[in-house]
């Protein structure tokens, strides 16, 4: 739990920073003139924690297998989109049209998606620096 | 750097001094050879006491209240608890890879980023474990990445 509560912690800054560039993307599409208040800020940081809350799927007391860690994230995912539509929405942060709904949906699966590729090409670097010492040791043996 | 072998009494009970300006790396690393060359440890296989040389294990993990030693072709049970043997590996190749297994850093093939910040280990005989992510920093340690 403690492990979880800490990547809930680290998780917010994540979340809030993909909030940010998601309303910078949707502005870009739909309102380029748009211009935001104090509240607006609070109302992202309302909605990160919110969205950070889904996280406490992973919580488990053994090990997951790799066939249970794809179905949390699958489960995980659904969780973000439905929280952040639910927010979003209540808040005025897209309007009543299909099409604005769909590109919201679209942008929290993109930021999503671009949170998931870094943390692979990060540890993807981590991997083969360890991957390089067992080949030096193995040479060194 | 000059090596020098004292003989003493068998009374005595023997021991390895280094004498260095700096405890660095390869001090460790002389000092986690010369731990994991003279460990032995208890096991059963097929009701028959084993003594294992600690090198030979590959991992070890706790299975509903069940220990065990997996070297490449066995599966040895222990007695012993997952924060003994946790105790008794610290500054040897062992670390914690997840809340039931301790994995030897030297068995590992290679490694590989998995889902959820995790890392799938492949060992010598080609079994992948599980690294999770809260203990990446000691997988790094291991390999002296900071």
């Amino acid at each position: 739990m403690k492990a979880i509560l800490k990547n809930m912690f680290s998780h917010f800054f994540v979340i809030y920073t993909g909030a940010i560039f998601g309303t910078f993307i949707f502005c870009f599409i739909f309102d380029r003139e748009a211009v935001f208040g104090i509240d607006y800020f609070l109302s992202m940081i309302f909605l990160s924690l919110m969205g950070d809350l889904p996280l406490l799927v992973f919580y488990s007391k053994t090990e997951l297998t790799k066939v249970q860690m794809k179905r949390r994230h699958l489960l995980h995912f659904c969780l973000i989109e439905a929280v952040t539509l639910m927010i979003g929405r209540s808040m005025g942060l897209y309007g009543k049209s299909f099409a604005e709904a769909a590109v919201f949906f679209l942008i929290i699966a993109f930021v999503y998606l671009m949170v998931l590729i870094a943390r692979y090409i990060s540890n993807r670097i981590v991997a083969d620096e360890i991957n390089k010492r067992i080949e030096e040791r193995r040479k060194g043996e | 750097m000059k090596i020098s072998i004292e003989e003493i009494d068998a009374a005595v009970e023997e021991e390895i001094i280094i004498r260095c300006h700096q405890v660095d790396q390869e001090i460790l690393e002389l000092c986690r050879k010369i731990k994991k060359n003279q460990n032995f440890i208890s096991a059963v296989y097929k009701e028959e006491i084993y003594k294992l040389p600690v090198r030979e294990i590959l991992y070890f993990e706790t299975v509903d209240n069940k220990a065990f030693f997996y070297c490449a072709d066995r599966v040895y049970e222990t007695r012993l608890k997952l924060y003994e043997f946790e105790e008794m590996s610290e500054g040897t190749s062992f670390f914690r890879a997840s809340k039931s297994v301790i994995l030897n850093a030297d068995k590992i093939r290679c490694v590989k980023p998995a889902l959820n910040g995790r890392f799938e280990a492949t060992m010598e005989n080609d079994e992948k474990v599980m690294i999770s992510r809260q203990y990446v920093t000691d997988l790094k340690k291991a390999f002296g990445i900071k």
